[in-house]
């Protein structure tokens, strides 16, 4: 959930630009903010109210924000921040609640967005040139203005509000079976910790290199008991 | 992020003096085989629901 403090912002209520400083996480069952807090390394300002060119879209080990000129992806858990480039709104199903949702995709190295393009057409757009990819099409979406899937059950999960191929009546939530290629390469460390000495009460600090599929988790030890575990 | 890239070197410093630690260099790699890719999506098994009505 977004934030710009401990408590959730809404930004179809806020008038001009929102600051997006944190995520809170919520409970599975609940929904409810369970109190983990993500603060991001560097705020993402988007437009407030009913924009409708803001975007956001959960990837594999981080969530991409689209503010309608630029592209910015929020590594997790760590809460880095990156610049992925700029990307103009791309033509698609229009939301009723300030913001689509999508799913991010690394494709060889290039970013994507993917979204429901139009009614009968589910497309990926590359960052930054704005290529343009249909990945399935369908009878009927209806209004169906968002996605996403969930790689562990295999699905994608839709809503929409009319009636479509999936059902008659008003507001349908539903899923269906969803193929993804996901990441498989193991970590490995290019660069290993440095050694380091300091005096007694002195701080000290180590980094590590690290490549391979995300997320990725870190747990640092000391004299081989677990001392803490999180990304540096 | 890129400009944490560089060579770190610590200062220890005390009441009779200071010394400077030898460099330790930090390297981030991009990750290069990183691959999440939609391959289909079906219309088969749609669980229904009526959350708002």
């Amino acid at each position: 959930m977004l934030a710009n403090g401990t408590t959730p912002v809404t930004p179809k209520d806020v008038s001009g630009t929102v600051v997006i400083k944190r995520f809170l996480e919520l409970d599975s069952a609940t929904g409810v903010p369970n109190g983990t807090v993500i603060t991001l390394s560097s705020t993402i300002s988007v437009p407030g109210n009913n924009s409708s060119t803001v975007g956001i879209f959960g990837g594999w080990g981080r969530v991409v924000i689209h503010n309608g000129t630029r592209v910015y992806q929020i590594a997790l858990p760590s809460g880095t921040v990156s610049d992925l480039g700029a990307l103009g709104v791309p033509s698609r199903t229009s939301s009723e609640s300030w913001a689509y949702w999508g799913v991010a995709e690394t494709i060889g190295g290039a970013n994507h967005l993917a979204y429901v393009r139009s009614s009968t057409t589910i497309a990926r757009t590359k960052v930054s040139d704005g290529t343009v990819s249909t990945i399935a099409t369908f009878a009927n979406l209806n209004d169906m203005a968002s996605f996403t899937v969930g790689p562990s059950l295999g699905r994608w999960y839709f809503q929409h509000e009319g009636t479509s191929q999936f059902r008659s009546g008003d507001e349908t939530l539903g899923f269906a079976d969803a193929t993804m290629v996901v990441p498989t390469n193991p970590p490995t460390i290019p660069s290993e910790p440095a050694a380091l000495t300091v005096i007694t009460t002195e701080a000290a600090s180590f980094s590590v290199a690290v490549n391979g599929a995300q997320p990725i988790a870190y747990q640092w030890q000391r004299g081989g008991v677990t001392s803490w575990a999180r990304p540096v | 992020m890129p400009t944490d890239a560089a060579a770190y070197t610590v200062v220890v410093t005390n009441t009779f003096g200071a010394v400077t630690s030898s460099p330790a260099i930090l390297t981030l790699e991009a990750i290069t085989a990183e691959l999440f890719k939609i391959s289909s999506l079906k219309t088969n098994n749609s669980l229904i629901a009526d959350p708002l009505n």
